[in-house]
C-alpha cells in the first residue's frame, strides 16, 4: 500500500513526507510501543504504526530503514522529531485513531486494497 | 463475542481463563500501561508484548477482561499471580500486535 | 458521544527526564498519607464536619473494621447544609462505589486517575484490601518537590559529548560518551555509526546489522548503566562496536542474553525501552559477541561484523 492511500484511510495529518512518498511501497507493518520489539522484526518497506511520541521512535526507525512513521492517539510530533524525519527521509503522520483502529483499517488496505476505516 | 472465542476461533494459546462466559466488547492495543490506563475501552481486551504484573493492575483499572501476549511473549511469575488474584484472562500468541488486533477485530 | 477521548497521558516531552523518573519509580505508599482521619457510619454529617475543620482536610472515608464503606467530601456536606440534612448519619449520604488505588502501585497510576477522573482524592487499599491510606494532589506536590530538590543537588555536571572521527582509507573511528539515563541525546552515536559505513560503501545489510548492534548497546549504556562510553572501529577486516560502562555490572550474563528478560522498571517501559530484546538482537546481528561484566565495577561489550 502507498502513503496517499494511506494518509486518506486514517485522515492524517502529514507532518513530513519523505522520499519516494508517492510510489513508496509499504510491504511491511510492525505496530506496538516497545522500540526494542521494532528491532527485531526484519523486514524491508515497513511501516511503523505506534503511540510512542518520541526522537527515539524516529532514531528506532531509522535503524530499520523504515519507510515511515504514524503516530496514534492524535499525538502531535515535536520541532525536533519533525526535523529528524526530514534529516532521515521518513515520512511522520499523526492519525487521531487508536492503535486498535488503525491496525485494523490498515490490514484491511495492505490484504484487500481497500480502506478499513 | 465470548472470550473463548480467542482460543476456539483464532487459535490463541489460552493461559489463564477465569471466566469462560466472559463477553469482549473492544480491543484495545498499547505496549504503554499510563495510555491503557486513561483510554482503554471497558470490557475489552489488551493486545501487548508487557507480560508483568503492572500490565494486569492496569486492566484491573481499565476494566479489561483479558490480556492477548504477541510476539510469543509469555507472562512471568508476577503477572500470572496477579492475573489469578485480579481475574484477568491471559492468553498468548507468536503473532504480531498488527494482525492480532486485525484478527479479534473481525470476531468482535 | 464523542468517539475520542482526549489522550490525557501525562508523560509529554515537556517533563524532564529526573521528574518522570520519579513518577515512575515512587509506589503510592511512599507518597500517601496514612496518618488517617476516618468516620463510622453511624456518625452524623455535622460531627464528620467538624473532624474535617480540624484536620483541614476535605475529605472523609467512611470505615468498618479498617474496610473502606464509603466516602463523605466536603461537596456532600455543603449540599447536606443546604438541604438540611446536616444531622443525619453518614451511612445515608456517603458516596459508595468509589474509585481506590492500592498501596503498591506506582505513582505514575495515582496521576493517571487524578487526570482522568476528577475527585480530589482517592482512597488507598493494602494487599488485604484494607483502607491504608488517602492520596491527594497536595501530597504528590509535596513529595516531588522534596524529591526534585533533592536531585538537584545531585545532578552530575554535563559530560562533554565527545564524538571524533578519523576518516581514512578503509579505516575509520568514533567515541562517543553516553550519560546515564539522557534520553535524548540516545540513538546519536548510532546514527553516526551508520553514516560513516554509509560513507564507506557497505551493503544495506550490514549497515543495518551494524546500526541494530550499535543502537542496542547504546541504548543499554542509557537505560542500565552509570554512564559510560562507545566506542566505533572500522579497519579491513572487522566492524567493532565496543560499549563499556562504570556500573552496576549484570549480575546473570546468560539471563540477561536471554529474549524477553529485563530489569527495566516502569519508567524506562513507559519510554518505549525494557522489551527484554537488546543483548538477544545483538548477538542475532553480529558475527562475534563478548559480553564481560562485575557487579560493582561495569560491563564490557563487545561486537564484531567480518568484512568479506
Amino acid at each position: 500500500m502507498r502513503f496517499p492511500d494511506i494518509s486518506s484511510c486514517l485522515e492524517c495529518e502529514e507532518y513530513h513526507r519523505g522520499d519516494n512518498y508517492e510510489s513508496a511501497e509499504v510491504k511491511n507493518v510492525t505496530a506496538g510501543d516497545l522500540m526494542s520489539e521494532v528491532l527485531v522484526f526484519d523486514k524491508e518497506n515497513l511501516l511503523l504504526i505506534t503511540s510512542l511520541n518520541s526522537e527515539q521512535t524516529l532514531r528506532t526507525a531509522h535503524v530499520v530503514d523504515a519507510l515511515g512513521v504514524i503516530l496514534v492517539n492524535g499525538k502531535r510530533p515535536s520541532e525536533a522529531m519533525i526535523r529528524l524525519a526530514s534529516e532521515m527521509g521518513i515520512s511522520l503522520l499523526s492519525t487521531n485513531k487508536t492503535l486498535f483502529d488503525t491496525c485494523v483499517a490498515l490490514h484491511h488496505l495492505i490484504t484487500r486494497a481497500e480502506c478499513g476505516a | 463475542m465470548k472470550i473463548t472465542e480467542l482460543h476456539d476461533q483464532l487459535g490463541y494459546k489460552s493461559i489463564y481463563l477465569p471466566d469462560p462466559d466472559a463477553q469482549i466488547t473492544d480491543g484495545y492495543t498499547s505496549d504503554l500501561l499510563s495510555d491503557v490506563m486513561a483510554n482503554a475501552p471497558d470490557g475489552g481486551v489488551l493486545i501487548t508484548i508487557q507480560a508483568h504484573k503492572n500490565t494486569i493492575a492496569v486492566c484491573g483499572l481499565a476494566g479489561l477482561r483479558a490480556v492477548v501476549l504477541c510476539n510469543n511473549r509469555e507472562p512471568d511469575e508476577g503477572m500470572r499471580e496477579a492475573a489469578q488474584s485480579d481475574g484477568v484472562a491471559i492468553f498468548s500468541t507468536p503473532k504480531s500486535q498488527f494482525t492480532v488486533s486485525a484478527e479479534i477485530s473481525q470476531i468482535l | 458521544m464523542p468517539d475520542q477521548r482526549a489522550p490525557v497521558s501525562f508523560v509529554s516531552q515537556n517533563i524532564p527526564t529526573a521528574l518522570t523518573e520519579l513518577i515512575f519509580r515512587l509506589k503510592i505508599k511512599d507518597v500517601m498519607s496514612s496518618g488517617l482521619v476516618t468516620a463510622s457510619k453511624t456518625e452524623t454529617l455535622r460531627t464528620i464536619q467538624h473532624r474535617m475543620k480540624e484536620a483541614s482536610i476535605t475529605g472523609v472515608p467512611i470505615v468498618e473494621d479498617k474496610r473502606l464503606l464509603g466516602i463523605v467530601s466536603m461537596h456532600d456536606i455543603l449540599t447536606a447544609f443546604d438541604d438540611g440534612t446536616i444531622d443525619d448519619i453518614a451511612e445515608k449520604h456517603m458516596t459508595r462505589n468509589i474509585k481506590v488505588l492500592e498501596d503498591d502501585m506506582p505513582l505514575s497510576f495515582a496521576i493517571s486517575y487524578f487526570n482522568k477522573y476528577q475527585y480530589g482524592r482517592f482512597p488507598v487499599l493494602n494487599k488485604n484490601r484494607e483502607l491504608c491510606g488517602i492520596i491527594t494532589i497536595r501530597d504528590i506536590n509535596t513529595t516531588l518537590l522534596r524529591e526534585v530538590n533533592r536531585i538537584v543537588e545531585e545532578l552530575e555536571g554535563e559530560l562533554k559529548q565527545d564524538a571524533s572521527e578519523d576518516v581514512d582509507t578503509g579505516v575509520a573511528s568514533l567515541q562517543h560518551y553516553v550519560v546515564r539515563h539522557d534520553f535524548e541525546n540516545a540513538g546519536r552515536a548510532s546514527a553516526d555509526i551508520k553514516r560513516i559505513l554509509k560513507k564507506h560503501g557497505f551493503d544495506p545489510q550490514t549497515i543495518r546489522r551494524a546500526a541494530v548492534a550499535s543502537y542496542e548497546l547504546e541504548m543499554n549504556l542509557v537505560v542500565h548503566s552509570h554512564g559510560g562510553k562507545l566506542s566505533f572501529r572500522l579497519d579491513p577486516r572487522k566492524i567493532e562496536i565496543r560499549t563499556v560502562d562504570t556500573g552496576p555490572g549484570i549480575p546473570d550474563v546468560d539471563k540477561a542474553m536471554e529474549v524477553g528478560f529485563s530489569t527495566a522498571n516502569e519508567w524506562i517501559r513507559s519510554l518505549g525501552f525494557g522489551a527484554g530484546m537488546g543483548l538477544a538482537n545483538v548477538k542475532r546481528v553480529v558475527d562475534d559477541f563478548a559480553l564481560k561484566s562485575e557487579m560493582g565495577k561495569g560491563t564490557d561489550a563487545t561486537a564484531i561484523i567480518n568484512r568479506s
